[in-house]
């Protein structure tokens, strides 16, 4: 099943990691929270492939 | 009769220097409280910093910024309505993409599983070219 690629800025990764610091864990923040925090860059191939799998 | 002057000189001696002592502690409490207000006034500085250095052009003041605002929100200077004010800014940024929806709200009821999220280094390339 394809998953559903969410493209999110530089900013949003970082403000998210801030907000799982400042709440004092991960399972203090919503999961897809949690998602923006370990989001990472992608080659357009390694994208292609994640959405197809 | 009893002679009551020594007892008077005592009542004197002692009313003065309850007096002292509490003229004494009501200075030190004057001083402790200007003192906090002083830290208070300090921290406020740097929490309005940090907000305003999360509205700048370039990434790394930003970051920094958002780095100084977790760090002066678990201060013991700040109150609950401070931390408050820094978790709703933090979550706000992380939440809003840069159409102004809310991914929380978007994926509301869908699983994580299926989400597959990831920088996107567009907007930091338009960022540089602006420069």
């Amino acid at each position: 099943m394809s998953k559903r690629v969410v493209k999110v800025s530089r900013d949003q990764v970082h403000s998210a990691q801030m907000l799982i610091r400042l709440r004092g864990g991960e399972d203090k923040v919503e999961p897809i929270i949690v998602k923006i925090a370990h989001a990472r860059r992608r080659t357009p191939e390694e994208l292609a492939a994640l959405e197809a799998s | 009769m009893v002679d009551g002057g020594w007892l008077a000189g005592l009542l004197a001696f002692l009313g003065a220097a309850i007096g002292a002592g509490g003229a004494y502690a009501a200075a030190q409490r004057g001083t402790r409280q200007r003192q906090r207000q002083g830290e208070h006034e300090e921290w406020g500085r740097r929490f309005t910093t940090a907000l305003e250095a999360m509205a700048s052009d370039t990434f790394r003041r930003r970051a920094l910024g958002r780095e100084v605002l977790v760090h002066v929100s678990r201060s013991r200077l700040a109150t609950a309505e401070d931390r408050g004010l820094a978790d709703a800014v933090l979550a706000a940024a992380a939440r809003l993409d840069t159409e102004g929806d809310d991914l929380v709200d978007l994926f509301r009821g869908v699983s994580v599983d299926d989400v597959l999220v990831v920088e996107d280094d567009d907007q930091e390339q338009d960022e540089e070219g602006s420069r």
